[in-house]
């Protein structure tokens, strides 16, 4: 059963992720938090580098520039993803944007050290830990890189929502659990590396109701959560996992819900929290 | 689930027990809902009662929590069982929200 799961191509995870796109408010969360009580507390500052490590379509970078760019006048912008079907998105949406950045350059390569000079006044890491390796390395790799004083931003899964399907059925489903990777996680390494962080939950839901009905763009979006082509997918196990699904959502109005929120971690490099945002809900964290 | 509710120095205290899940976790959200509607921001919430939380109830904690938080406010909890605290710590609930030993350690700490 295992071996008749392929992998997703890049085009069809491109696919996947822009059908979970359009029935999730992660992004609307994310911008909610990036105007409020992100982008308010950077102050002002003429020049910042910014590094997009698993930049994808571009999707938060897209909002994350025009946040910054009404701020800072001369922003040098790179982003960094090794699929190509992503890039050439993220490329013709930034075109489409008319912004005068500085800069801004894609590279089709994945995120290690080495693979790019440092010195950045803001990093972040959304929803790509999942696919690098050693989660740790690429933590402290990306500390390492930011100027004094510059932020390191983690936008990641938590336990909750999509990883407790995974958590259930990833092993069962791709005969391996790679993916398997929340905020639970990443709480553990930034304590084994020292750093302190901010850590704040978005709340979020994706409307799995296509996925309970069994349609074509429910599909799409079940083989994004399972990070592969389901199509040769035992009918059984499809339906244990459709049924999992309805159990821990939520119905409202005929419309079932997964509570799917996000996590968003905050290093600064030199250590300290000053001039975190007064709505960031949690304090500083060093245990 | 069954919910119950009482004021100590306008504090109000909601104590819940049983099962906070897709089904029961309505009810515990139209509650926290009126007493935030009410302006009462300060509210502990005592689980000592609770067996299991699903994620649908951990939403409406934090749905809560997002409500108060922004006018100075908090919901406080109280008593977690050590299944309920497991979540939480594996959610990363413990980073959000204080948890005290009882309700007098929780009004305590409005008072202050």
């Amino acid at each position: 059963m295992v071996g008749r799961i392929k992998p997703l191509k890049d085009i069809e995870y491109a696919e996947c992720f822009n059908a979970f796109k359009r029935v999730s408010s992660e992004w609307m969360a994310i911008e909610e938090w990036l105007s409020k009580d992100f982008v308010p507390g950077i102050g002002g500052r003429k020049s910042a580098k910014v590094l997009s490590i698993g930049s994808g379509t571009g999707d938060f970078d897209l909002i994350l520039m025009q946040m910054l760019h009404n701020r800072i006048p001369n922003l040098y912008y790179t982003a960094l993803d090794p699929n190509v079907e992503h890039n050439k998105i993220f490329l013709n949406r930034y075109k489409n944007l008319s912004l005068q950045l500085a800069s801004f350059r894609i590279i089709a390569k994945p995120f290690c050290e080495n693979c790019i000079e440092g010195g950045f006044d803001l990093i972040h890491l959304t929803h790509c830990l999942y696919y690098i390796p050693d989660r740790k390395a690429a933590i402290e790799c990306a500390y390492e890189m930011l100027n004094p004083g510059g932020i390191l931003l983690i936008f990641h899964q938590t336990p909750m929502g999509i990883n407790e399907i995974q958590r259930t059925y990833l092993k069962r489903v791709k005969g391996n659990e790679k993916e398997l990777f929340s905020s639970y996680d990443i709480i553990q390494i930034l304590n084994e590396l020292k750093l302190k962080f901010s850590f704040d939950i978005l709340i979020s839901d994706v409307d799995v109701t296509d996925c309970i009905k069994g349609n074509e763009t429910g599909k799409k979006i079940l083989n994004f959560f399972m990070e592969s082509n389901l199509d040769g997918l035992d009918g059984a196990l499809r339906d244990e996992i459709i049924c999992n699904l309805k159990e821990i959502s939520r119905s409202e109005g005929g419309r079932y819900f997964l509570f799917h929120p996000g996590g968003i971690f905050w290093i600064r490099k030199d250590g300290t929290m000053q001039g975190d945002p007064e709505n960031v809900i949690s304090k500083s964290y060093h245990e | 689930m069954e919910i119950s509710q009482t004021k100590i120095d306008d504090v109000p205290i909601v104590s819940v027990s049983g099962r906070i899940d897709g089904t029961t976790s309505k009810d515990l959200e139209t509650i926290l809902n009126e007493l935030i509607d009410q302006n009462l921001s300060e509210i502990v919430l005592d689980l000592e009662g609770v067996v299991y939380i699903s994620s649908v109830g951990l939403r409406v904690l934090l749905s809560a929590l997002k409500k108060v938080r922004p006018k100075k406010g908090d919901v406080k909890l109280v008593s977690l069982q050590p299944f309920v605290r497991e979540v939480f710590e594996i959610t990363g609930f413990t980073k959000l929200f204080t948890i005290y030993p009882s309700q007098g350690d929780a009004l305590g700490c409005f008072k202050t």
